[in-house]
């Protein structure tokens, strides 16, 4: 009678026990995925912000007289196939998605730079106010968006290690809770864009 | 010889933990430490009481404004750092602008290397997107680097970074020095926590020798001790939770004067040369 009593009592106990370690692991890995979400909104920010810099931009530069039309073409083609690349919103996208966006946004740093880099040799261009200013905007918002991306890497791993991490993981399945994807380094994001003249340059097809 | 070994070891340890140690200094002195006044001149380009106005004009302005505008004159970029990533970290380090309103900003002009940048706090870059901070660096700044008139220069980047500020915020009427730390919030939670943990700890130990002397086994016992160990860790949890806010631990020193407030930037400013 009194074992009975004794073993009851420690069966709540340990499923008192199991309740309060889900409660506070569920917790946990909230408060972690919290600011996870929340990043990738800035990332998300930060490359709108360029998208809607870029028809200013491109506006700017058509109307450099003879300005050399390839970058214009490759920096439609990029913008259209950033479109064509559904995220869900509000929502860390799962690995392969993200990798195909980051291909795509990367094509069009590429050709931003190239383009920037071309518009170096027209002095009058360089030398008109609104082109400075989108420069300047540019410039940042490829910092914004570097700083971003590094946050972004920063508090998606602080939330992968502790999913996979002992007492979490036991709970971490349970309630759905998956790993979620990083950044890759940007290829080539050290070295300067290359510049190469296209001087056969067809007229850019704007939508 | 074993004694020789033994202070062979002895020394190589002292190697390894001496350049360990000169490493994680090294790797510390890239950031400046957050400053106690408004304006860093590390490099001694402002004269005689230039440091003092600028420093008194940058608390009036905060206390007004309630926006933190600081100035970092440094020799020039640590080798082996980004110009704008390393900006961003000593902002990071240095966090002007309060907690929630980013409303901090950090004019940095790096002496030798003749490269300036303003980086802008999230919150103020409504009032000061990059090309205003464009046309701030390269119509106010530079024809006064030009000439080495560092103050000049600073003051009238100023001039124009108020204006574009000019009602973005409400003041506050006083700095964040001013106003009164959170830490005693914590304090109270902490002392509470402490004294419940206290009584529920002697309650919880009463039951179990109770429990004990009638004979019901150690394991009882034991139980208790295990939900007394998990109430310290949610007490712990709450705590770590809570804490760490704020930021500004020097408290009310009413001389005025800069602390950080816990402002974030997002990359957002523009640079210049000169």
């Amino acid at each position: 009678m009194k074992a009975a009593l004794l073993g009851l009592v420690v069966v709540l106990g340990l499923v008192f026990i199991l309740l309060i370690g889900g409660c506070s692991s569920y917790n946990k890995i909230v408060n972690l995925s919290e600011p996870v979400d929340k990043q990738w909104a800035q990332v998300e920010t930060a490359y709108q912000r360029r998208n809607d810099l870029i028809p200013n931009l491109v506006k700017t530069v058509e109307g450099q007289a003879n300005f050399e039309k390839g970058t214009l073409t490759e920096i439609a083609t990029a913008r259209s196939s950033i479109n064509q690349i559904r995220l869900a919103k509000g929502e860390v996208p799962d690995e392969e998605t993200m990798k195909k966006w980051d291909a795509a946004q990367s094509h069009m740093s590429g050709a931003l730079g190239r383009m920037m880099a071309i518009s170096e040799n027209y002095p009058q261009l360089k030398a008109n106010e609104g082109f400075k200013d989108l420069t300047a905007e540019l410039a940042g918002t490829e910092n914004r968006i570097a700083v971003e991306r590094n946050r972004f890497n920063e508090v998606a791993q602080l939330y992968n290690v502790d999913i996979k991490r002992m007492p979490t993981a036991l709970y971490a399945g349970m309630f759905g809770f998956r790993p979620k994807a990083y950044f890759q380094a940007v290829v080539g994001a050290d070295a300067p864009p290359k510049v190469d003249f296209n001087f056969s340059g067809k007229p850019a097809d704007a939508k | 010889m074993n004694s020789r070994t033994s202070s062979h070891r002895a020394l190589a340890l002292l190697l390894v933990l001496s350049a360990w140690l000169i490493c994680s200094a090294w790797a510390g002195t890239n950031v400046p430490p957050k400053p106690a006044t408004y304006v860093t001149d590390q490099v001694g380009v402002l004269k005689g009481d230039e440091v003092q106005l600028l420093n008194h004009r940058l608390e009036e302005y905060e206390r007004s404004t309630s926006n933190q505008i600081l100035i970092a004159i440094l020799p020039k970029i640590p080798d082996g750092e980004a110009f704008e990533d390393y900006t961003v970290k000593v902002f990071d380090a240095w966090i002007p602008g309060q907690k929630g309103k980013d409303n901090g900003l950090i004019f940095f002009v790096f002496a030798q290397e003749h490269k300036m940048r303003l980086q802008v706090g999230y919150g103020l870059e409504p009032k000061l997107p990059d090309s205003v901070c464009r046309r701030i660096l390269d119509q106010q700044a530079t024809p006064a680097f030009k000439l080495n008139q560092y103050a000049l220069g600073v003051n009238n980047s100023l001039d124009m970074m108020e204006k574009a500020l000019a009602g973005e915020y409400l003041g506050t009427g006083h700095t964040v020095n001013d106003s009164a730390s959170t830490g005693g919030n914590t304090l109270i939670v902490v002392i509470v926590g402490l004294v419940l943990l206290i009584v529920i700890g002697i309650w919880l130990w009463n039951i179990g020798r109770v429990y004990q002397s009638a004979g019901a086994g150690e394991a009882v016992g034991y139980m208790f001790t295990s939900v007394f160990q998990l109430l310290y860790n949610i007490l712990l949890m709450f705590l770590s939770s809570s804490g760490g806010g704020g930021g500004s631990s020097s408290g009310g020193g009413s001389s005025g004067g800069y602390s950080g407030g816990g402002g974030r930037t997002g990359g957002g400013g523009a640079s210049g040369s000169w």
